[in-house]
């Protein structure tokens, strides 16, 4: 039997009992009718989202666990595109379908059965309906141009607004305004992390970081041992397996003393206490990541 | 960490192509679909593609002495045991956090993605290959994907009687032409701005 579009959406906002999980994967798994509806929940678990239908709960699970997956955020971002109406054009417009064409064909035959003076009077309606059509047309182009003016300044506001706050302020949103903006008052801290391996976070020998209580910018330099690429990224997530942040084709930095390090810039807001994980992928051709090392570090009161 | 299992030879990949199916085309189909279940079962994983890569490489290595008599419950086996390891071994420490904080670096998910991307690219991707799909599926999928939210459902069985479809056909039908889009999406930014082909291992078929 078919789960329910309900139990389908539960399971893929991670709110499942684990032997429900676990029934609903075989079947997935095992029938393909499953798979298609559970490809079709989550499409539409997308879609409800952007269009704010989700509950509060759910939308927080769809931020907090659906979107931790790099190919759903993949989709979330597609699905936006998909709705947007700036990128909708009419197809029909531009090449008829077939029943279009058979549609004009025939009428085009009606036109060339009637009579001149018959054919005058029906140009004569045809000009002043097509006449009222462009007025109205212009006349809603001419709204659409003024609201679009109107969304521009207010964005520019906005963003006049964000500078001005972001001048004087410390919160983890504004720290993350003041790095957008480029704005670099708060003091910066750099810290090298040398590769280690996920065992190491239980043995102790970690590296430690205080838990700042000062806005500030992170630098995490990841130390490399050898620099065999020339872009980088690097996925941050916390010991869990929450992901903190991602940066894409980074070069690396010489440093001090002799060396080359990736680094990863960020809000020290962004690190509550905890165990975290940086993990280092080399970009290859077609941005294709080869996993280089992992580099584990502490945040700590 | 988890290895890629891009290193399969081909004569693994090949033999684990005729375990799915005789015809090698139809093997493929097969094949990428029970990746695809794979990845959505490792997800939210960060590395669930690569963990889905692991056990496509553990079955392929199995020789063809090793009877199988189903290979996708038996993937579905190979998974389960692999999350276990996996989920087992890694995050042996519980760290209570934040989790409000963590979602992502500014709090808002959404804005963090879009920031990070290169969406002009991405916008000029989306145009070519909404090109690449015939006209009445173009008007399809933009219809049943409206930006405004008023009458959904309604307007979305309408398009399925204008179609002469059922809402299940419709409804099917966009998932594919859905995944299509998103797939020549995926593979123009890739590739950079160079002409995106729809892959031909996704031929419509409706």
């Amino acid at each position: 039997m078919l789960d329910s579009h309900e139990v389908l959406a539960r399971y893929l906002l991670g709110d499942l009992s684990d032997p429900e999980r676990e029934r609903l994967e075989k079947e997935y798994f095992t029938n393909d009718g499953a798979w298609e509806s559970l490809i079709a929940v989550e499409n539409e678990l997308i879609d409800s989202y952007i269009r704010g239908r989700l509950s509060d709960r759910q939308q927080k699970q769809f931020q907090q666990y659906f979107l931790q997956s790099p190919r759903r955020r993949e989709r979330f971002e597609f699905d936006r595109l998909l709705m947007d109406p700036t990128l909708r054009q009419t197809p029909e417009a531009a090449s008829p379908s077939p029943t279009e064409r058979k549609l004009r064909a025939s009428w085009l035959g009606i036109f060339k059965r009637i009579p001149a003076p018959q054919m005058l009077t029906a140009a004569i309606i045809l000009m002043l309906a097509a006449g009222a059509f462009l007025a109205f047309q212009n006349h809603r182009l001419t709204v659409q141009l003024q609201r679009m003016q109107s969304e521009q300044t207010t964005l520019q506001t906005e963003i006049r607004n964000l500078r001005e706050s972001a001048t004087h302020s410390s919160s983890p949103q504004q720290e993350q305004a003041n790095e957008i903006l480029g704005i670099t008052q708060i003091p910066v801290i750099s810290i090298l992390l040398e590769p280690g391996n996920l065992r190491a976070a239980g043995s102790g020998n970690v590296h430690q970081l205080p838990r700042l209580t000062m806005p500030a910018s992170i630098v995490l330099a990841l130390d490399l041992a050898r620099d065999e690429y020339p872009l980088y990224t690097i996925k941050l997530q916390t010991a869990d397996g929450h992901a903190v942040r991602e940066v894409i084709s980074q070069r690396s930095q010489p440093i001090e003393g002799g060396g080359r390090a990736v680094l990863l810039k960020f809000p020290s807001a962004v690190l509550p206490k905890g165990d975290y994980i940086a993990w280092l992928f080399g970009e290859a051709g077609n941005r294709k990541l080869q996993s280089i090392d992992s580099y584990v570090f502490s945040v700590v009161e | 960490m988890i290895k890629s299992g891009q290193d399969l030879d081909g004569v693994d990949l090949k033999q684990f192509l005729a375990r799915l199916h005789q015809d090698e085309g139809q093997a493929w189909l097969e094949y990428d679909k029970l990746r695809q279940k794979l990845v959505m079962f490792f997800e939210p994983h960060f590395e669930a593609p690569e963990l889905a890569e692991e056990v496509l490489d553990r079955i392929a290595k199995k020789s063809n002495s090793f009877e199988i008599r189903n290979v996708v419950e038996f993937a579905f086996g190979v998974a389960r045991n692999l999350r276990k390891e996996t989920f087992h071994n890694a995050p042996s420490l519980v760290y209570l956090v934040n989790e409000e904080q963590l979602t992502s670096a500014s709090g808002n998910p959404e804005m963090d993605f879009l920031d990070s991307s290169d969406i002009a690219r991405k916008r000029v991707c989306f145009q070519r290959c909404l090109q690449q799909l015939t006209p009445s599926d173009q008007q399809l999928i933009l219809n049943y994907y409206p930006p405004d939210d008023e009458n959904l459902e309604s307007r979305r069985q309408r398009l399925a009687e204008t179609a002469g479809m059922s809402w299940g056909t419709l409804r099917t039908k966009v998932v594919r032409l859905r995944s299509r889009l998103a797939e020549c999406c995926t593979q123009c930014y890739l590739q950079g701005i160079t002409k995106p082909k729809m892959g031909k291992h996704h031929k419509e078929q409706s």
